[in-house]
């Protein structure tokens, strides 16, 4: 994700602050391309709607750029923004901004919905308990390890496990039955 | 987990990453820039929004604030919440009376059981699964827990046309995610006794995102319980605006015939506006905390007096550290604690200084919020959120 990595040793001073603003550029405009997409279908799915999770993601990367210069720095920059995000979506920035959100959705474009399999999934989703279900979309949307989400959710492994365990099986139950219903019909 | 299960999900969400995919709209990063522009003029020199309050708050509560200058605020701050238009009064309709006196109308009185055994014509749903359909529907029984068609109350019989005869008004709602649409139908027989849709009483729409309940009269008049929002996914359910409207038929459709036409400003939110000043973060101790102190003047710009005044934003990174947080008494909101310190009606201000600890470790630089909290410990929105919140950039 990083693109330019070419310190030159006998750049001038000014040279360097311009070419490090520029670094700043390609990093933020490519971690943001390259992972707008994905932490908004996780927080979709997390969440339930599209339109708020796009929100997060944006406020996230908000945060990610108003301390890019140390942001930048982290081993890995996106895995923070994905905690800034997850952490807004479940905190109360969310929640005290849901019903500005119902407000603003007024002036936003329609934005097409998902078909009804998706419905179920998100459905199916909106019944585990908070934990499990992003234990879950972690796993399979963000593809994170379970060590990976352990050290985003500051649980121990152990945990994310059962988490994992408990919300694979919720899930399943619930999606076959859906489908069944849906087969009877 | 068995791996038939680990298959099954992960196809799920493999054709929910396909499905989704397509429809995310970045907002784009010249937007990240603009609003990072924006917030940095607003915290790093507070008066901004001091001083556009000067011009509009009542004269005796500004005499707290920061008068230092600073650059014109930007237009885009100011946030128009709800295009709060002039309550226009409810259309003039005749009274239902305008259907001849027909001999022998149909009788129009259906029973739940014959309504869920019924193929029933809804309205269409706008926006929704394909899953809500519309025509020759069989109701469920609720509750409601899958997106399809559901009878949620009723039915309910009144004379609804005058025509001597009875019909059957319901609440049908099919789920989409996590809230659901609603319509308030009606329905008759012909004169063959097949169940016919006389007509959609009133539907959710952007804007009316709930119908909880509704009620007949005599007359033949239908009210409608409708909120501003359905709440879903965390909103606290006492956010909704909720209003009594009257509908009636005209001869050709219901119209609204009573009640209030509109959501208007939600008449329990106030104008919270929190500034800050003189941020002092000292050197990082052995530990790496770094103490905090600021100093926050709160303005209550109104219309709503604010019975408990919260803050928030110590408890995700810092910990609170003597001076005004000693009086704090907690109070946990859905999800976090805020401290809650003093009233603050309005037109008043107050101005608190904060010392506390903060970890250079910090993901984030300390944001304090100013939150309104009434006397049952409900929290509200602002009705401009935007400047209830003050990110300590230079804290980092």
């Amino acid at each position: 994700m990083t693109v330019t990595r070419e310190p030159m040793l006998d750049e001038p001073p000014e040279g360097t602050a311009r070419r490090a603003e520029r670094r700043e550029a390609v990093d933020f405009d490519g971690l943001y391309h390259a992972h707008f997409r994905s932490l908004t279908l996780q927080l979709t799915a997390y969440c339930g709607d599209l339109s708020q999770a796009q929100d997060m993601v944006q406020e996230a990367f908000c945060r990610a750029f108003a301390r890019w210069s140390r942001v930048s720095r982290y081993d890995d920059p996106v895995a923070w923004v994905r905690r800034v995000a997850w952490n807004l979506a479940t905190s109360r920035w969310r929640r005290l901004r849901t019903a500005q959100a119902w407000l603003h959705r007024q002036r936003e474009e329609y934005v097409p919905g998902p078909g009804p399999d998706r419905v179920a999934l998100t459905a199916a989703l909106a019944e585990l308990p908070p934990h499990q279900r992003r234990a879950v979309v972690l796993h399979y949307l963000a593809d994170l390890s379970v060590a990976q989400i352990a050290a985003q959710e500051d649980v121990p492994e152990g945990t994310v496990k059962s988490w994992l365990y408990r919300g694979r099986t919720a899930l399943a139950a619930k999606l076959t039955t859906t489908s069944e219903v849906n087969h009877h019909d | 987990m068995t791996e038939p299960d680990d298959i099954l999900i992960g196809g799920e969400f493999a054709e929910f990453r396909t499905a989704y995919t397509p429809v995310v709209h970045p907002a784009g990063t010249a937007a990240v820039r603009r609003t990072v522009r924006r917030r940095r003029r607003r915290t790093a020199v507070v008066t901004a929004a001091a001083v556009v309050l000067a011009v509009v708050i009542p004269v005796g509560a500004n005499a707290a604030l920061d008068r230092r200058p600073g650059p014109p605020p930007a237009p885009a701050q100011t946030v128009t919440p709800t295009p709060s238009e002039s309550t226009s009064p409810p259309p003039s309709t005749p009274p239902p009376s305008t259907a001849g006196s027909t001999p022998a109308a149909p009788d129009g009185r259906i029973t739940r059981s014959q309504l869920l055994a019924a193929q029933l014509d809804l309205v269409s749903w706008p926006d929704a699964p394909k899953t809500c359909v519309s025509d020759d529907v069989r109701l469920r029984s609720g509750p409601q827990d899958e997106s399809v068609p559901t009878l949620l109350a009723g039915p309910e019989y009144a004379d609804l046309d005058g025509d001597g005869a009875t019909e059957t008004v319901v609440l049908v709602a099919c789920r989409y995610g996590e809230a659901s649409g609603k319509q308030v139908l009606a329905f008759d027989r012909d004169g063959d006794g097949r169940i016919i849709t006389m007509g959609r009483v009133v539907g959710t729409r952007e804007g009316m995102d709930d119908i909880t309940e509704f009620s007949v009269r005599d007359g033949g008049e239908v009210r409608a319980h409708v909120a501003d929002i359905q709440p879903c996914c965390g909103t606290p359910e006492w956010t909704p605006q909720r209003q009594w409207r009257t509908y009636a038929w005209n001869g050709e459709r219901f119209r609204q015939v009573d009640g209030p036409t509109k959501f208007g400003t939600d008449p329990r939110l106030t104008d919270l506006t929190m500034t800050a000043r003189d941020v002092v973060a000292g050197p990082p101790d052995k530990k790496g905390i770094r103490k905090v102190t600021v100093t926050v003047t709160v303005v209550n710009r109104g219309p709503v007096s604010v019975r408990q005044l919260g803050f928030t934003g110590w408890y995700d990174y810092t910990r609170p550290n003597g001076s005004a947080l000693d009086r704090c008494r907690n109070v946990r909101l859905d999800g976090g604690i805020a401290c809650v310190l003093d009233i603050l009606s309005v037109g008043a201000s107050r101005t608190y200084t904060f010392t506390f600890d903060h970890p250079v470790t910090a993901d984030e630089p300390p944001t304090l919020r100013a939150i309104h909290i009434d006397s049952q410990e409900r929290y509200w929105n602002d009705l401009n959120w935007k400047d209830n919140e003050v990110e300590l950039t230079s804290v980092g």
